[in-house]
């Protein structure tokens, strides 16, 4: 296939080049963190488990939503995000450790479900601990094995091409990776055919997973309300969380690697705009669940927002539409603030800081109602440290091993570019 | 690379010369057929007109609703076509935006139907208020009645909603179409469509400046118009969702009536185009691949439509709502049970068959499943409507509701005037756009075309680097 001809041209990219503070900053982050969550936990288990489970949703979702991005522009064919779907990708390495630091929450049931103190008659045949157990590690594990096995086969022919030009203490990793090697172009072929599957299978799995998440440790918390829409309403915006991290990782490595001549303003551009996309789109899904509630006047319903729109809670509330929605909608609207890096990434941080805190306010409102001091101290954060070192973790122990930036194109992308070959033919193309 | 260039998603199409001929040839002398089919859709129109003369007449007694059910067939039928609309600008305006490429030869037909379906849609609710001569009690200004419409109620949200729908639907389907009615204003003999053409063509002589202002107000109307793919069956849909009706009252209405909207308005699209192409001879325009395109989209809106499905069965049950439960148990066991199947059927079951790529390129096949799929919207929102009224809070109160035959008849009646007014528009105008066709095709040189280099392929982020610091 001719295309091999470039790779030398593309960055073989990984973060040597990264200071040396930052690769300090993940161990340090979990030490500190940790020591923060053990003393939250030993001190208060209910608040402890609590800011622990709010920030397990949160960096769950930035994680998740990031895969969901390189499963969806790989099933689109998506060739503007050729430069930086790998970055997407590189949040996998945090998806298992999301999936072990799922079990305490079960282990520690008793501080976070209001049902199991005070069960629902009846409806314990759904909120029950072994079931909620059992359902949400079944469903959550097919999902990260899906990550997994997606992030494998969109790698692998990448690893063949450059496994003689990897440093030798990665030698090995290689060769256990491209086992039983069938060539690079059959392997592309391979690959290519597998991501046609597991591409629509994991988004087929997101939404069933993190729905049912949304359901167990969102919806459930407030044991006697539900809404049908609760589901897509916090996958959407875990995939929100997604996109934003994807554009801040790319621009911290656009600027660390020097990549700006392969991650063009028109890259940065086009992440904006699907940044603000989802930004409406969160919008639109908060507005269609909240009308309804507020319209319909059933008390049942109404309890969910009330809890969350008085005092204490509202003020968080407040900060969530402000951060999250209000200021990325105008600040992305126009195409300035897209195309350059700083102004991106501060709206992308600014989505991000509203994303945590409206997986807060998703959660604490329904365990602590009633209250009139709002529950944020200093667990919250410390425990938030500890998660943020973890993903720092796994995306640096992406960035050291894999090559940063896809080096194989799927056969389908190269018959695409065709089409944009003669769209715009050389000949053709107006100098400016 | 052969010789010729040929563009990926029309191998088959020759060249310049080849879309003018083949896409103003819809215009010219038409067959038999098509006199046969538009006096068969001009007579249904005479008939539905005629029921409803009657209805007015003789009275609303004349539709099977009443008391509890309220809203039955013409109300569905008006979600129907609304939910059709939508088609037309996702692929035009969304699809667009997503700078999905495949959308060049299908969009106009889209459109068109969009505003036909929207045409269709406006009726029902003047049909439906029994008393057509009021109607415009609906529209807000001041009066000496000193009245205003109650602007809290949805069915007012609606009259707004659908209304800037079809206005900006087509305005996007008129400007869109202003370079090709322009070659077929140069193109015609005919002196009352010389006349036709040279209005709607706005002067266009198509010079530089001419297409560079054409280019910026498409785009900016396609970004204008993509919020009302999502808004307007929202809207819609609060007609049902603002009210406490168990099984209308439920938070995921919204999003899961657009996805609605846009399944089945893509089959309708699908299963337009399938005649047309055959009859026209466009194999070579609407090729499998735009097929494919569109069976995918097809099959992720159906399976939103069932992850909805499901949705509100599992809530139903694990809200513990006696009346939630109910209606919901009703709806698969009740009397109404066979109309609830048909819905999961035909747009749950069915669609799943396009997993399969042999069968999203299998145009028979294609055309069967889409026929299932217009059957299955119209169920759906039959069996949410009808079957939620029936069975509301108090028991004494359940009564089924059986559709009249003038419901049937204005049923029929709305297909027949979507398809005259579709008949008349694919002779009237170029059905498929000519300008933007040419776009994906090689253009024409004055030299030999150069061989294509091996590794263009994987040019692309130098090419990139070269385009992107414009």
């Amino acid at each position: 296939m001719a295309h091999h001809a470039s790779h030398s041209e593309l960055p073989l990219a990984r973060l040597h080049r990264l200071p040396t503070a930052l690769r300090a900053a993940s161990p340090a982050l979990i030490g500190l963190g940790g020591i923060g969550l053990v003393a939250a936990v030993l001190l208060d288990p209910d608040r402890g488990w609590r800011a622990y489970l709010v920030n397990w949703l949160f960096f769950m979702s930035v994680a998740q939503g990031a895969l969901l991005l390189a499963a969806v522009v790989s099933i689109t064919k998506g060739l503007w995000s050729r430069p930086i779907r790998r970055f997407a990708l590189s949040f996998v390495g945090f998806l298992p450790i999301a999936y072990l630091a799922m079990v305490p929450l079960f282990i520690a049931a008793d501080h976070i479900f209001p049902w199991i103190a005070a069960p629902i008659p009846g409806k314990d045949a759904w909120l029950n601990v072994p079931f909620l157990t059992a359902r949400n590690l079944i469903l959550f594990g097919i999902l990260v094995a899906l990550d997994l096995a997606f992030a494998y086969y969109a790698l692998r022919p990448d690893l063949g091409l450059i496994r003689d030009q990897v440093p030798a203490s990665l030698r090995d990793f290689y060769q256990r990776l491209t086992g039983q090697w069938l060539g690079q172009e059959a392997e592309e072929l391979r690959s290519h055919r597998r991501l046609l599957v597991l591409g629509p299978a994991l988004v087929v799995a997101y939404a069933l997973a993190m729905g049912l998440i949304a359901w167990d440790f969102v919806m459930s918390l407030e044991p006697h309300w539900f809404s049908t829409l609760i589901g897509p309403y916090f996958f959407m915006g875990a995939f929100l969380g997604g996109v934003m991290a994807t554009a801040l990782l790319t621009l911290l490595y656009r600027d660390q690697l020097e990549l700006e001549h392969w991650i063009l303003p028109s890259t940065l551009h086009d992440l904006g705009k699907l940044g603000f996309g989802f930004t409406v789109f969160w919008g639109y899904l908060f507005f269609s669940q909240y009308i309804v509630i507020w319209y319909g006047l059933l008390p049942i319903e109404q309890a969910f927002v009330i809890h969350r729109f008085t005092e204490p809670f509202k003020y968080v509330a407040q900060a969530v539409g402000l951060l999250l929605f209000v200021i990325p909608f105008f600040g992305l609207l126009g195409v300035v603030t897209k195309r350059r890096p700083r102004l991106l990434a501060t709206l992308a941080s600014t989505s991000l800081v509203g994303l945590y805190l409206e997986r807060y306010l998703l959660v604490y409102p329904s365990l602590w109602i009633g209250t009139e001091r709002l529950p944020i101290g200093w667990q919250e954060p410390a425990i938030a440290l500890f998660f943020a070192g973890l993903l720092l973790l796994a995306l640096g122990w992406f960035a050291h091993r894999f090559p940063l930036m896809q080096l194989w194109q799927p056969p389908s992308e190269i018959e695409l570019q065709g089409v944009e070959r003669e769209l715009a033919p050389d000949e053709a193309v107006p100098e400016r | 690379m052969a010789k010729t260039i040929r563009s990926e998603t029309h191998p088959d199409v020759t060249g310049f010369a080849a879309v003018n001929r083949d896409v103003l040839k819809l215009l010219g002398k038409p067959g038999r057929g098509y006199f046969v089919l538009l006096a068969v859709a001009v007579a249904g129109v005479g008939i539905g007109l005629l029921a409803w003369g009657n209805q007015i007449v003789t009275g609303f007694g004349m539709s099977g609703l009443g008391s509890p059910v309220g809203w039955g067939v013409y109300i569905t039928t008006f979600v129907f076509w609304v939910g059709i609309a939508h088609s037309g600008t996702l692929i035009s305006a969304v699809l667009y935006l997503f700078r999905a490429r495949w959308r060049q030869s299908i969009y106009r037909t889209a459109e068109a139907m969009t505003v036909f379906a929207v045409m269709t849609a406006g009726l029902f609710p003047i049909i439906h208020v029994g008393r057509p001569w009021l109607a415009y009690y609906l529209l807000p200004y001041p009066n000496q009645r000193g009245i205003w419409p109650n602007f809290r109620s949805p069915l007012l949200w609606d009259v707004f909603a659908v209304s800037t729908y079809f206005t900006v639907s087509a305005t996007f389907f008129l400007l869109g179409m202003i370079p090709d009615i322009a070659a077929a204003r140069d193109a015609t003999t005919v002196p009352w469509r010389k006349k036709l053409y040279t209005a709607l063509a706005f002067g266009w002589r198509g010079t530089e400046r001419e297409w560079r202002h054409f280019t910026k107000a498409y785009l900016y109307l396609a970004a204008l118009a993509t919020p009302l793919v999502l808004s307007v069956h929202s809207v819609v849909s609060w007609d049902f969702a603002m009210s406490i009706v168990p099984g209308w009252h439920t938070t995921i209405f919204a999003p899961y009536f657009v996805a609605g909207a846009i399944f089945s308005g893509l089959a309708m699209v699908i299963t337009l185009v399938i005649p047309l192409r055959k009859v026209f001879g466009l194999e070579a325009y609407f090729t499998p691949r735009h097929f494919d395109a569109m069976a995918k989209l097809v099959l992720v809106t159906s399976m939103i439509v069932f992850y909805a499905y499901l949705t509100e069965f599992f809530m139903a049950w694990y809200s513990f709502e006696t009346p939630e439960r109910a209606i919901f148990w009703n709806r698969i066991t009740g009397d109404y049970w066979w109309a609830t199947w048909i819905m999961l059927t035909c747009n749950g079951i069915i669609p799943m068959l396009l997993w399969s790529p042999k069968i999203r390129r299998n145009i028979p096949a294609l055309f069967t499943i889409t026929i299932f799929i217009n059957i299955g919207m119209w169920f759906e929102r039959f069996v949410i409507i009808v079957t939620s009224l029936a069975h509301e809070y108090e028991p004494w109160q359940w009564r089924n509701y059986a559709p009249s035959p003038t419901e049937l008849i204005l049923l029929a009646f709305s297909f027949c005037w979507f398809f005259m007014w579709f008949l008349l528009f694919i002779r009237l105008l170029p059905a498929v756009s000519v300008a933007e066709l040419k776009e994906v095709l090689p253009p024409p040189l004055r030299f030999r075309r150069r061989e294509a280099r091996p590794g263009d392929g994987a040019e692309a982020p130098a090419r990139r680097a070269r385009a992107g610091e414009e």
